[in-house]
């Protein structure tokens, strides 16, 4: 089965973005080419492209004209926008999903293909999490606190204990961090001196 | 004295019950504590001891100082780290250097060389931020770094990332709370899974419109 990846820049508070949806970063890790690299190779990857309706909608208006680096891996790899209200899409290679969040993921991560990677926006990410459907997190960890936002994470019916899978660091302050949910808890027996050392 | 803030945090920015819950904790619903138990490696723990061992002074909130007077101040543990300081960074820096507490509430501290900070909190932290070199350290202590933050007085962030997102929970940067740029100084990632970032900040981010991601 595919899995699904989330992927997404956030702030070290915690946001994906400041209330009105604008985050004091660029999402193409302009100036630097390594961080430019990491991204193409992970959204080259995607069997398909998950998003919402807001972010769908934003992307649809900026890729089909744009020529940028990315534009090729958003227009020519399939699209799929999660929505009940939206009647078409036009951007092509795009199909609408309206069902169930749960059910049509399911159904996305049995077909064949490469994994499947999710953009936002942020009620978007936080259903998916809040479902336990997220397989990776993929965080661009910006080094800036936004103060107050769209938080990645909301309402979560119990803690998700992750592994990290992957942590770089570059240049221009951004940290990429990767982690995948632990299917069980860690081993619960910490370390005796472990405790001592840092309680409380 | 620059003014530097060490404090382990969830994946999603909770600092609260890292080592338990606490009885106050659990009064106003908190139950996921414990989530920091056994999760640094020996290496991770070398840093947190070396960063203890370095402090000159200490900055507490009244919560994280009636914790740490209980627990590293407790009598067995001052005098173990009195009779062998190499053996016991932590216990030996907390009980031996100076430590200064910020509350309205805890007056007449008792743990050994405190100085509770009365009047104005900003004039008091700024008094001891303008002393000749050196290090003053916050552990812990929630409200406190809050505070801090929002009144732009923190040299140096240092998060350690525990590998957990907790959903529940006080956070360290305060809602509705400033923006801030932030320089990221060092970082590594231990062989546990968790991250160490060490961030200075660095004024206002700059704004650029939604665009598409």
């Amino acid at each position: 089965m595919r899995r699904l990846i989330l992927q997404t820049g956030i702030s070290i508070d915690g946001y994906v973005a400041a209330l009105d949806r604008s985050h004091p970063w660029s999402d193409d890790g302009e100036a630097n080419e390594d961080v430019k690299r990491w991204i193409l190779d992970s959204v080259w990857g995607a069997g398909a492209h998950l998003m919402g309706r807001v972010t769908y909608e934003e992307m649809a208006a900026v890729w089909p004209t744009s020529s940028s680096e990315y534009a090729r891996p958003m227009n020519e790899i399939p699209k799929v926008v999660f929505s009940k209200t939206l009647e078409r899409a036009d951007w092509p290679e795009t199909r609408i999903a309206s069902g169930e969040l749960a059910e049509e993921i399911g159904r996305l991560k049995r077909e064949p293909g490469n994994d499947l990677i999710a953009y936002g926006g942020a009620r978007f990410d936080q259903a998916l999490t809040r479902l336990g459907l997220v397989d990776e997190y993929r965080l661009m960890i910006q080094p800036a606190a936004l103060g107050a936002g769209l938080p990645l994470f909301r309402d979560l019916p119990a803690p998700l204990h992750l592994e990290l899978v992957e942590a770089t660091t570059y240049p221009n302050g951004l940290a990429i961090h990767v982690y995948r949910p632990r299917t069980r808890r860690a081993p619960t027996a910490p370390d005796p001196r472990t405790e001592k050392e840092l309680r409380p | 004295m620059k003014l530097t803030t060490m404090t382990q945090v969830t994946v999603d920015g909770v600092m609260q019950g890292n080592g338990a819950a606490s009885d106050e904790d659990r009064r106003n619903g908190f139950e996921r504590g414990g989530w920091a138990m056994g999760v640094f490696d020996d290496e991770t723990l070398a840093f947190i001891n070396e960063t203890y061992q370095r402090a000159d002074a200490f900055l507490f909130g009244r919560r994280t100082y009636e914790l740490f007077a209980g627990y590293w101040g407790a009598e067995e543990r001052a005098r173990a780290a009195a009779e062998d300081p190499d053996s016991h960074w932590i216990a030996a820096a907390l009980n031996t250097r100076p430590k200064y507490l910020a509350s309205t509430t805890l007056t007449e501290p008792r743990w050994a060389h405190t100085t509770h900070l009365s009047g104005a909190l900003a004039a008091a932290v700024g008094e001891l931020k303008a002393r000749p070199g050196g290090e003053l350290q916050v552990h812990g202590s929630g409200a406190l770094s809050r505070w801090l933050l929002e009144n732009d007085l923190i040299d140096e962030i240092t998060l350690l990332v525990v590998p957990v997102v907790l959903g529940q929970g006080a956070r360290l940067f305060p809602d509705a709370g400033p923006d801030i740029a932030l320089d990221l100084v060092d970082s590594r990632a231990d062989s546990k899974g968790v991250t160490i970032q060490i961030y200075r900040p660095a004024g206002r981010p700059r704004y650029a419109p939604a665009t598409a991601d």
